[in-house]
């Protein structure tokens, strides 16, 4: 097993050349000149000389070539782990991300598990009495969810439980080492909104799982030497059912990492979606180079978990 | 480094067996309350307040005391003056044993009381969300002399050395500066107050004004020399005594008295200034304010409490400060914003254009409106071909139907703009021959009485930014139909082309807005003069510039409104620089237990006199 995780560790490594790659090109080439993040507001009844744009340009790293900014950004990002600094707050990029990043993770941990737990209850659900009331209503939601766009969920949701019930606060952030109780109110409409289209991905995946496992030859022998139907659903539908869910698990990382850009700002939860829409905004490419880094790693460990789980369930996979 | 950050705090607990059953714990209750949010109701919801917002309802309630209470009011004076007068004999019968001194002091506190008891009643006490856009401390900070953003927050912490009211008229009552002298036409002598102390304990006096106006202007501090330019008048100064400062300039300027209003003019701790690293500065604001700073969250919260020491006294004669506290709390969505006003989440915000219609309607809420606070224009760059002739202007701003973008954009909350300044400014001054009429007709004649062949018929232009865009549309529309074409630009374009091109004549139109900047002194310079940065082409404007530095150097304010008249008047023919659309207004909504809102002379609001309504 463990020969099996460093070679997925090892093939993880050029994905993440290739991705600093991307990452420096695209903000590099995107319309838009970062200086202006830097300069702009100070334009307005001021004129700044060539020599100023030269020495701003150097203190930020944003002089030479693109070839020698690349060359910087490698020896910068790759080796030293050193994002530079942010071009509006002037702050280290590493630091502003290492703030940010527990409420990033509260949040899409939470909808995770979330998804994960109810998506496969409900999965199974459908799954194992296909036909029924129950069916058709886990279909219907997991079409609503993947239809609904979680921003027009999250309006709603806020209409609904804070002004007109007055159940929970619109917006804000509160620790739930701090606070669990007032950080469950602050989170339970971001967490719903953010998780309900995972939820509807995996309760489908897991529906059609289980509709094919159970058909299998296998299942029926398994019945028919009289194993009860728990033992059958949980050991054997269940087990091999995992295989295709667990993929759709890995890819939500990045699905919820993508979300959480407008929840977080819909929600004034200071994590690093909204980090990520400030600094779209305010062309803070310094910002968004670290962000990008940030979570590519963290999808590449998803990727990386779900291969180690694939082995898990299926020792095939290990040997092949 | 020794970093305070949410991972070393996690670092520092210990990772025990009884952490980790804790943890469980907490992660089972948080889980039951996520579930028994799903099944409370309203009572549920305020036994989960939190205490300070019990205590708010607490203090409300006590303030909200039946007008029963009130009636017995006098009834409750005359037994106090009754246990009074007991007491008074008490202390007769134990003279003996007390000293003389003690018993000053008992008349002395007696006295107080009674002067309390007294004084009319000021409604003190509550807390006041505020729900905001952005995070002023975590944006740009709140050191007055590097920081960039303008917001209400300044003056509920700082004081300016010379304050001037919305009219634009000075108010002594609110500054620093207890009067000041115009000695002759360049030199002001100010008289600073005595006994202000700033939130750290410290005196302000001359010597801590000369160091913050010094420091206003420093370009060595890194982002400093923010006001260099508006302060560029100032020649010298010099404190003449503890609480005498005298300005000397280069040239008369009126407009320096308003500039004085703004972050540059506003006083921080000399002390606090030298014993704090630069970064601390932005985030550990420390004035002379009614307020001042209990706790920052980076985007998420300001808090601020009352400064007990302030120089400014109610008629209680207690602090300034009316509120037990104040919560500027960011909220960076609009609709969500208006949905935390609506759900009683905050209790007063500046309602963006989208929700104003639906927050009038609201029953629990109270508007305040500042007028013409921007203005929607059509900035030009007058010296750029076919846009240089005078009646090509004309019969362009004759194509702007205004009116009909007013409706369709603004539900009619704006007016049409009839010149230069917008009617939020003291010296605004509609002009009547302003090309205000929607008549495409007129426009053609004008048009073709400019001479230019119709091939030459062409602008660039664009929305300079993404709110505009719709005017631009509607503006763009019309002038298609005349038969001029638009060669349309970027964002990224109009960001860097009119600038880049200064002294060489941008070569580039945009639809934007701009702040009517509250001294009418600052918009002039910026739009009518050769060096001013909204005069796209960087040309001369020689009709008016003269009559801008006129207006700037009389220290008579009837003077200066009708210089200031006689320039609009002017610009309304020649439609230099900026031409008005429309003056769109900004809407301050409260709940209605919330007393005090009001705007600064920027358009600002402000928070300092914030109250609950008992």
């Amino acid at each position: 097993m463990s020969k099996f995780i460093l070679a997925r560790l090892f093939q993880a490594l050029p994905v993440l050349f290739l991705v600093s790659i991307l990452t420096f090109a695209g903000l590099e080439l995107v319309p838009g000149d970062p200086l202006l993040a830097v300069i702009g507001p100070a334009q307005e009844g001021t004129q700044l000389s060539v020599e100023d744009i030269e020495r701003i340009k150097e203190q930020f790293g944003l002089h030479g070539s693109l070839p020698e900014r690349y060359i910087r950004y490698v020896e910068q990002v790759i080796l030293r782990f050193d994002f530079g600094t942010s071009l509006q707050s002037q702050e280290p990029v590493t630091k502003v991300i290492a703030d940010r990043l527990p409420v990033s993770l509260w949040l899409n941990g939470l909808a995770l598990g979330l998804s994960i737990v109810l998506g496969l209850t409900l999965g199974l659900i459908a799954g194992v009495r296909p036909g029924t009331r129950g069916d058709l209503g886990v279909t219907f939601l997991a079409v609503v969810g993947v239809a609904a766009p979680s921003f027009w969920l999250a309006i709603g949701l806020i209409i609904l439980f804070s002004v007109e019930l007055g159940w929970l606060p619109t917006s804000g952030w509160v620790d739930p080492l701090s606070d669990p109780w007032e950080a469950a109110k602050h989170l339970a409409m971001p967490v719903f909104a953010l998780s309900l289209g995972g939820v509807a991905v995996i309760a489908r995946q897991t529906r059609s799982s289980v509709l094919e496992i159970r058909r299998q030859d296998y299942i029926v022998t398994a019945r028919a030497k009289g194993l009860p139907g728990g033992a059958v659903l949980f050991r054997h539908v269940l087990k091999n059912s995992m295989l295709p869910v667990v993929t759709i698990m890995g890819l939500q990382i990045a699905a919820l990492f993508g979300g959480s850009v407008i929840i977080e700002r819909l929600f004034a939860l200071p994590g690093l979606g909204r980090l990520a829409f400030d600094a779209t905004l305010s062309h803070d490419f310094k910002i968004l180079q670290g962000i990008v880094f940030v979570v590519t790693l963290a999808v590449v460990g998803a990727n990386l978990l779900t291969d180690i789980v694939y082995g898990l369930l299926d020792p095939r996979i290990r040997y092949q | 480094m020794n970093e305070r950050n949410y991972w070393t705090k996690l670092r520092r607990r210990k990772l025990s067996r009884r952490t980790l059953l804790r943890a469980s714990a907490r992660a089972g209750v948080g889980a039951a309350g996520m579930m028994l949010v799903g099944c409370g109701d309203d009572d549920d919801d305020d036994s989960a307040q939190p205490v300070a917002a019990q205590a708010q309802q607490q203090r409300q309630q006590e303030q909200q005391a039946p007008a029963a209470q009130q009636q017995t009011q006098q009834e409750q004076q005359a037994e106090q003056a009754a246990q009074q007068a007991g007491q008074q004999e008490q202390q007769q019968q134990s003279a003996q044993q007390q000293t003389v001194q003690q018993q000053e002091q008992q008349q002395e506190q007696q006295q107080a009381q009674q002067a309390v008891q007294a004084a009319p009643s000021v409604p003190r006490g509550g807390i006041v969300k505020y729900g905001a856009a952005y995070d002023i401390i975590g944006q740009s900070g709140m050191d007055p002399s590097t920081s960039l953003t303008q917001s209400g927050l300044w003056r509920s912490i700082y004081d300016p050395l010379i304050a001037t009211r919305a009219d634009g008229i000075v108010d002594l009552d609110a500054s620093l500066a207890e009067s000041f002298e115009a000695v002759d036409d360049v030199t002001i002598v100010f008289t600073v107050r005595d006994g202000v102390n700033f939130h750290d304990g410290t005196s302000f006096d001359a010597e801590a004004a000369r160091f913050n106006l010094d420091r206003a202007v420093d370009t060595s501090i890194p982002a400093g020399g923010v006001f260099a330019a508006a302060y560029s008048v100032i020649e010298s100064k010099e404190v003449l005594d503890n609480h005498t400062l005298k300005i000397s300039l280069s040239s008369p300027n009126a407009a320096l008295l308003t500039n004085l209003q703004e972050r540059g003019g506003m006083m921080t701790s000399p002390t606090h200034v030298e014993a704090t690293s630069l970064e601390d500065l932005r985030i550990q604001p420390v004035g002379t304010g009614p307020y001042q700073l209990q706790s920052w969250e980076n985007e998420q919260s300001t808090v601020l409490v009352p400064f007990q020491d302030s120089w400014q006294r109610r008629e209680d004669g207690g602090p300034y400060a009316l509120l037990d506290e104040f919560q500027y709390v960011v909220i960076p969505d609009e609709v969500v914003r208006a949905a935390a006003i609506e759900s009683g989440d905050v209790d007063a915000f500046i309602a963006p254009d989208s929700q104003v219609g639906l927050l009038l309607d609201n029953d629990d809420l109270t508007s305040v409106v500042r007028k013409g606070s921007l203005h929607l224009s059509f900035w030009v760059n007058h010296d750029l071909y076919p846009v240089s002739n005078v009646d090509f202007r004309r019969g362009l701003m004759h194509a702007w139907d205004k009116e009909g973008a007013k409706e369709v954009f603004y539900e009619g909350r704006a007016d049409v703009g009839a010149a230069i300044l917008s009617n939020g400014n003291w010296a605004h001054a509609p002009q009547e021959h302003f090309p205000t009429e929607f008549n495409m007709d007129k426009a053609e004649e004008l048009l073709v009485q400019s001479g230019i062949p119709e091939e030459d018929w062409e602008i660039p232009i664009t929305a300079s930014w993404a709110g505009a865009e719709p005017m631009f549309q509607a503006l763009a529309g019309s002038w298609e139909q005349l038969g001029v074409r638009i060669i349309p630009a970027t964002y990224e374009e109009v960001q860097t082309r009119p600038f880049a091109n200064r002294g060489h004549a941008a070569d580039l139109h945009f639809v934007g807005q701009g702040g009517d900047r509250g001294e009418p002194d600052t918009f002039m310079q910026l739009a009518l003069t050769e060096k001013g940065t909204w005069n796209l082409g960087g040309g001369p404007v020689p009709e008016v510039e003269g009559l801008v530095q006129d207006a700037v150097s009389t220290y008579d304010t009837e003077e200066r409104r009708r210089i200031y008249a006689e320039i609009q008047e002017i610009q309304a023919d020649l439609l230099y620089s900026i031409l008005p659309g429309l003056y769109t207004h900004r809407f301050y909504f409260s709940r209605n237990d919330i007393g005090g809102a009001q705007f600064d002379l920027n358009g600002f609001e402000w928070f300092k006199e914030l109250h609950r309504i008992t």
